[in-house]
């Protein structure tokens, strides 16, 4: 073998030895890298800033960090000669290997070229692989075994806030958030199949909380409250559509039937409501009109519905159940609720809720598709004038412009109870659609406010219109009256002590 | 063996058999003897600095014997003339009776010069031995006379006392290859000078190298391959030199009124192989150039006000730029 084979053997093996350190750095660069975003991907779950949804987040860290290691080593890689330049000075090789490479490379020959090929060839020849590149520790060796350990004292410990260490329950609440997510999203696209109507409010609110369950954005006490809002709107919704269907078929020939009375209840089961459909089926001769039939599906996925929110209020009760003083103060709530739950059943229940309902739907039916003759919603009459409209801003009242945004009934300032919609008063001309957004507590008058209140009033005004007494015996009479007055009230507080 | 090789060789082998040579007579000093071998083979000239009688004159008498050169002693003096160094044409006649000009050669035409206390003569005399040094040749009423290789001048000065003195110019300083400093004996060796001085003891200097092996050697030395970053190494320790520098070392820009010249770089270069080759290498590295850096640049770096009322050392500073700069810039 000649000088020249003999060195660029030696060089094609510090070629090798160069690329083998080289890899062996970036296997070293990538475990230091993935430790440390494991460790802060762990550290940001562990304190509760984020929580990663199952173990996808680490093979992509580190994947992340051999790509970055690559990207680090290619760019810190040194050029070959520098490398050698590099040995030169470690071994003390006075240059000799460097300057060989060089005119070696460049073809420069001198009479001195081939005796320090010669001799670097000798020179290498002696030199054992290990001395080449002796090991020692970069930072990146030294992270490794560093983060490894705060690895593994954050699989360890528990760092999470309190809040989340107390309950415990997270977890079974995240699956209980996409429990309710997947139930909402097949009721929607079922519902968009079906009908091709927009998704029902209430499914949008599931999604809302399934949401707020996944990113651990809501409290306990607001998720029970939303749960038990829905479950309540839910039942409104069960409730009037079957008071609904009562109505329809009690106008027919169907009226005094069993089916009935179980319409009239104020919780239908699904077993009712099957052996309802059942008779109807028996009455119409086996084939119910499509409307009642649409009527009774959507009345059965409406207890569905409920069924299920009831179930979920019951598992997000047992998942909390290990904070006890949490819960009883809840159920207190919960009890002073009942009370105003069933007032607003029974307001309901009265039959100028269920016109509100009827006339809403038509309303809505009437916005697909206009019927002649019949009155119309706001956003058509906007229509009529040639201004473009939002759909909506049906909901607004009034002839206003509103803000176009949907507003939750419990969302209205002020508002204590679920709002009823109402088609308004169609009058000549120019027709409004007016939504009643609240109603006080009407009880069972069945009088018009106005008939009690106009005849007082009239009465008032006849006695202001007399002026019987003369001007300056008003003050006189007025503190006559209020010193009998005030008499009257401490000879009462005299008496009760 | 190569042709090459046994120069490489012989080289070496030629300084060792000098330097023992030498040693007959020199106490020590092996330093200085390596430094002006390097510059006999680079083709410079050296100044040597150093107090009275530390042996500079026997040193250059010596290394004239050794190398077989013809050896020329110029003691520079107030009153000395440029014709006094480079010689004059005087009237000669001949058998005829014919009367002609005949030049007669002053003590520049020899082959290893010592200029002693060169800052005694004025800057004219100054000036024709330096245009001597730099062209290799002397032009006298026209005609020019070439000087015979090798052609060495090693100049002498004092550095104390500064009364009457001409200092040298700092251009003419530059030509110098090497600034070299004689330092005082140890007092091993000033006992061995005793003994060689005061005793019956005759050495007989012998002739080690011929003229032409010289003359080979200066051709071999250009061919001594050096690799790009010594050279940029070279370069760098130049450049730190100045006080304007992009990597400034403090020393230089609190002290240094100007850097080294393009020269500096060339002797750095040109010892550094040489060095190389007087330690069996076929290479120059960097601590070639790190050896030779003193002598090729301190008589290069000019001090300014400040560094000379201080009395900065130039190679306290030379010092400081090998220390602060870096042996390989990574690109």
């Amino acid at each position: 073998m000649s000088t020249d084979q003999s060195f660029l053997a030696h060089i094609s093996k510090l070629r090798r030895i160069i690329v083998k350190r080289s890899i062996s750095h970036c296997l070293v660069t990538t475990c230091s890298f993935s430790l440390i975003l494991i460790t802060i991907a762990l550290g940001i779950e562990k304190i509760g800033l984020f929580l990663w949804y199952g173990y996808s987040i680490y093979p992509f860290l580190v994947l992340i960090a051999f790509a970055s290691s690559v990207l680090y080593t290619l760019r810190t890689k040194k050029a070959f000669l520098d490398e050698l330049i590099g040995i030169d000075i470690r071994l003390d090789l006075k240059e000799r290997l460097s300057t060989a490479y060089e005119y070696h490379q460049r073809g420069r020959r001198s009479l001195f070229v081939d005796l320090l090929i010669k001799d670097t060839t000798h020179v290498l020849g002696m030199i054992k692989a290990s001395q080449i590149f002796p090991t020692q520790f970069s930072p990146a060796h030294i992270l490794v075994p560093v983060f490894a350990t705060v690895m593994i004292v954050l699989l360890a410990v528990d760092f999470s806030p309190t809040a989340h260490k107390q309950d415990g329950s997270w977890e079974s609440l995240t699956q209980i958030g996409i429990k309710i997510e997947r139930y909402s999203k097949k009721e929607i696209q079922g519902g968009k199949k079906r009908d091709k109507r927009s998704p029902n409010d209430l499914y949008q609110k599931m999604e809302k909380i399934a949401k707020e369950l996944k990113n651990q954005s809501t409290t306990k006490e607001r998720l029970l409250k939303s749960l038990g809002e829905l479950r309540k709107e839910a039942g409104i919704e069960r409730t009037l559509l079957a008071q609904k269907l009562h109505n329809e078929l009690s106008l027919g020939d169907t009226s005094n039937t069993p089916m009935l009375n179980a319409l009239k209840k104020e919780k239908i089961n699904p077993n009712e409501l099957n052996q309802v459909k059942e008779e109807l089926k028996g009455l119409f001769g086996g084939e119910v009109p499509a409307s009642i039939s649409q009527e009774i599906s959507d009345l059965n996925q409406s207890l569905q519905l409920e069924q299920f929110l009831g179930e979920t209020e019951s598992q997000v009760r047992s998942a909390l159940k290990e904070e006890d003083g949490f819960l009883l103060l809840d159920e207190k709530k919960q009890a002073v609720k009942g009370k105003d739950d069933k007032e607003m059943d029974k307001i309901i229940l009265s039959g100028q809720a269920l016109a509100s309902l009827q006339s809403s739907r038509l309303g809505d039916e009437r916005s697909t598709s206009p019927t002649p003759g019949k009155a119309k919603t706001g956003s058509e009459g906007e229509e009529k004038r040639g201004k473009p409209v939002n759909d909506d801003q049906a909901f607004t009242a009034g002839k206003g412009q509103s803000d176009g945004k949907k507003k939750s009934p419990y969302a209205l300032k002020g508002s204590k109870r679920p709002a009823l919609k109402d088609k308004g008063v169609s009058g000549p001309g120019e027709r409004y659609n007016v939504h009643v957004r609240s109603l006080p507590t009407i009880g069972k008058a069945k009088i018009e406010e106005e008939e009690i209140i106009r005849p007082y009033r009239q009465e008032i005004e006849d006695v202001l219109k007399k002026e019987d007494i003369p001007l300056h015996y008003r003050e006189y009479i007025k503190s006559y009256f209020l010193s009998i007055g005030l008499r009257e009230e401490e000879d009462t507080n005299d008496r009760s002590q | 063996m190569t042709e090459a090789n046994e120069n490489a060789d012989s080289i070496k082998r030629n300084f060792e058999l000098i330097t023992n040579e030498l040693s007959k007579v020199i106490v020590g000093q092996t330093r200085l003897i390596q430094q002006i071998l390097i510059c006999l083979l680079c083709g410079g000239h050296a100044l040597i600095e150093g107090v009275p009688g530390l042996g500079k004159t026997l040193i250059v008498k010596s290394l004239g014997q050794v190398l077989n050169l013809k050896y020329s002693r110029i003691q520079f003096t107030p009153d000395l003339m440029p014709a006094d160094i480079l010689g004059t044409n005087i009237v000669n006649q001949d058998e005829a009776g014919n009367r002609y000009f005949e030049f007669y050669k002053g003590p520049i035409f020899g082959q290893i010069i010592l200029a002693d206390e060169i800052n005694r003569a004025t800057p004219k005399t100054q000036s024709a031995l330096l245009e001597a040094m730099q062209e290799e040749e002397v032009t006298v009423f026209g005609t020019k006379y070439p000087l015979e290789p090798p052609f060495i001048v090693l100049a002498t000065q004092n550095p104390l006392e500064m009364e009457g003195t001409y200092p040298l110019p700092e251009a003419q300083i530059d030509r110098f290859f090497f600034k070299l400093k004689i330092n005082y004996p140890t007092p091993d060796q000033l006992f061995e000078i005793i003994d060689k001085t005061t005793e019956d003891y005759q050495p007989n200097l012998s002739h080690t190298v011929d003229t032409d092996s010289i003359l080979q050697l200066k051709k071999l030395v250009r061919k001594v391959p050096i690799a790009s970053h010594v050279k940029d190494y070279a370069i760098r320790l130049v450049l730190a030199s100045h006080p304007n520098d992009k990597y400034p070392i403090q020393k230089t820009q609190k002290y240094v009124r100007y850097g080294a010249s393009p020269r500096g770089v060339q002797s750095l270069v040109m010892a550094g192989k040489v060095t190389a080759l007087l330690e069996g290498r076929y290479n120059a590295s960097l601590d070639d150039i790190r050896t030779v850096a003193k002598p090729a640049l301190r008589h290069r770096i000019i001090l300014n006000l400040r560094g000379d009322a201080e009395g900065i050392d130039v190679d306290d500073i030379i010092e400081d730029i090998l220390n602060g700069v870096p042996e390989k810039v990574h690109s």
